[in-house]
């Protein structure tokens, strides 16, 4: 008796999945567009789950809107570059016709983007880059000139430091993300190589990598600022790491420490507000996505030339040899973290 | 027909069930079905390292440093070849060599007497460490073109090559040797079977030391593929093993169960991963973090119900 009454629970169970995945997978003729009748393009951030790259998710939607096409937006719930492998193959089997990647680790990723190209989608990079050569992308998204970028960090703790009547004499800490990404990396040597030239004055402390995960950014913090009683200043060049050292310096009274880097304004407005954070930088992060997804689109129709161009609604984009630069970086302070959402 | 025979036919139908539904909900979201074999490589790795958990699990243990065993050997092969400059075969030797030694590890102390369940969960952790030590936290690229190109033989990813060496090796060693007969014995009352002068030490430690095996030669083949070797990698996979092996059908317990219900379970656990990412993007509810839950409560529920209808 109890065996045939499991046998037909069994029936019955699985009718019920067949049918509830029936009722997902659109028919045909309905309203969500297939990758057959318009261009899909899927655009993959580092990780999801943090505020920066929900930003840059509003963008692309936008942008997705606005050109009539199919976005997928999606990413590895932790900034891996094996969970990045697995959900682009994921997505080849959907059939999408440009990809637009931030890399977690630019040399594991790129035999993959290349295969994907060998497979027939364009490949496109952002917010950070690939390894150009092997992977083969058509163009990199990136948010800032890492020059500019790199000076404009270095230029926000040399004025603060100066500000406050102090001389820039001292240590100075960068907290940065993955130990792997490219973009860290390029702006951290770059902050290097300015304050060797300009600053010598100024000693840099070997930088902290806690991942895009702000816990760890505050723990790290907290322990380098208890290492290093006379440190001057931190940066934070990630969203989640500004934050973390910010709260780190706050909880542990180290008024004299001089926070600044890049972040998201929502992230910071409560420490622009008590006066632990003067000024930060970042870009608008809603504007990234919205110009790789146009970029992505561009793509479709013709190679991109260098020069000066309108993406939407951006205008005046610089394409530089197959990088799109966004613009120059915004700088928050009190007087403006009101007007910005995101 | 005996009610033994019918609760062995429903207890593996309703994993089978699910494979079925699975296909049909990846086939329906994928235009291009072909390319799936791609995202089936990763899937062909649990695989092999799950045939070696069934028969862990079925003496009533676990190791669940599987992951960690397999990131070591890659980040040995690396090393051997780029900071000593060994040849290639030879580094593949010595990343072998690696896992196999770790599994050994594993082995001895379980036999010692520790918990394969605390032994392991320190070995984990101990490996994972030696990798970022032995690597500096770097990765290693740049392995030789004639290496890489053997990743695919006769078109086929060296993966599933594993997978069906394995298996059959599995099935063989599982189903049709005393081997087979003295893990099932172990695990279903280890003193019994030591009354009955089955040798459970050595069953033990041949286990673990074949699962270190099976995890370097799992990571010589994702290096071979990706032409990189991290400390990082196969971080969890653990747990995507021991899900297909139990949702398969296997006690956890010990005891119960086979390769080809880990073969079924594999599917089941490969299948609900892929159709829920490529679902994610049709239905707005699946983000990642949904994923999760939903991967989580299913297999939860598969997990109770295989426990319960085998039960006695």
């Amino acid at each position: 008796m109890r065996n045939s009454s499991l046998a037909i629970l069994s029936a019955v169970l699985f009718t019920a999945i067949l049918a509830g995945c029936d009722g997902e997978t659109p028919e045909p003729g309905e309203t969500v567009p297939d990758g057959r009748s318009s261009m899909t393009i899927g655009v993959m951030p580092k990780l999801v789950g943090i505020g920066y790259f929900d930003a840059t998710q509003k963008g692309a939607e936008e942008a997705a809107k606005e050109l009539g096409i199919t976005l997928i937006y999606d990413g590895p719930t932790e900034a891996r570059s094996e969970d990045q492998i697995r959900m682009i193959n994921t997505w080849l089997t959907q059939g999408v016709d440009v990809l637009a990647v931030a890399p977690n680790d630019p040399e594991a990723v790129s035999k993959t983007l290349k295969e994907a190209r060998e497979l027939g989608s364009d490949v496109i990079t952002w917010d950070t880059d690939a390894n150009a050569k092997l992977s083969e992308r058509t163009a990199f998204v990136n948010q800032a000139d890492n020059d500019e970028l790199g000076r404009a960090l270095v230029q926000l703790m040399v004025d603060g430091v100066k500000g406050r009547g102090e001389l820039l004499e001292g240590d100075y800490l960068i907290v940065s993300g993955t130990a792997t990404a490219s973009n860290q990396n390029t702006w951290i040597e770059i902050m290097h190589k300015v304050i060797a030239e300009k600053h010598p004055e100024m000693n840099m402390l070997q930088h902290l990598t806690p991942g895009e995960d702000q816990q760890k950014a505050y723990e790290q913090t907290t322990e380098a600022l208890g290492a290093n009683l006379k440190l001057k200043g931190i940066w934070g060049i990630t969203s989640v790491a500004l934050p973390a050292a910010a709260k780190a310096c706050r909880d542990g009274s180290r008024k004299e420490v001089y926070v600044t880097g890049l972040s998201l304004p929502d992230l910071m407005r409560e420490y622009v507000k008590d006066g632990s954070v003067d000024r930060f930088l970042l870009w608008d992060a809603v504007d990234l996505g919205y110009l790789t997804v146009h970029v992505a689109h561009a793509l479709s129709k013709a190679k991109l030339e260098s020069g000066k161009r309108d993406f939407g609604r951006l205008k005046g984009v610089e394409v530089r040899d197959g990088e799109v630069l966004l613009g120059p970086p915004l700088i928050f302070d009190e007087d403006n973290i009101d007007e910005y959402h995101f | 027909m005996s009610s033994q025979v019918l609760r062995r036919i429903i207890a593996i139908s309703l994993p089978v069930l699910l494979l079925l539904a699975g296909l049909v909900l990846v086939l329906s979201q994928t235009s291009r079905p072909l390319l799936l074999l791609r995202v089936l490589v990763p899937w062909a790795e649990v695989g092999a390292l799950a045939i070696v958990m069934t028969a862990i699990i079925l003496t009533g243990g676990i190791d669940l440093s599987v992951g960690s065993s397999a990131a070591l050997s890659g980040v040995v092969l690396g090393s051997l070849y780029q900071e000593a400059g060994w040849p290639i075969g030879l580094s593949v030797f010595g990343a072998i060599v690696a896992g196999t030694g770790a599994g050994a590890l594993n082995g001895g102390l379980v036999v010692a007497g520790l918990s394969p369940l605390v032994a392991t969960l320190a070995t984990m952790a101990f490996f994972r460490g030696l990798a970022m030590i032995i690597s500096d936290t770097q990765r290693v690229t740049g392995f030789p073109e004639s290496f890489c190109e053997l990743s695919r033989l006769g078109g086929v990813s060296n993966q599933f090559w594993l997978l069906g060496v394995v298996a059959v090796s599995g099935l063989v060693v599982v189903h049709a040797t005393i081997f087979g007969r003295w893990c099932f014995a172990v695990g279903d009352n280890r003193t019994a079977a030591r009354f009955a002068a089955v040798p459970d030490r050595r069953v033990d430690f041949a286990l673990y030391t074949v699962s270190g095996l099976v995890a370097s030669l799992v990571a010589i083949a994702a290096c071979m593929q990706h032409d990189t070797a991290v400390p990082d990698a196969f971080r969890g996979v653990e747990l995507q093993v021991i899900a297909c092996v139990v949702v398969g059908g296997t006690l956890i317990t010990g005891g119960r169960g086979g390769v080809l219900q880990t073969l079924v379970g594999l599917g089941v656990v490969a299948l609900l991963d892929i159709g829920l990412n490529l679902l994610s993007s049709r239905v707005a509810f699946l983000t990642a973090e949904s994923r999760l839950v939903t991967t989580g409560l299913l297999l939860i529920g598969l997990a109770v119900w295989n426990e319960r209808l085998q039960k006695e």
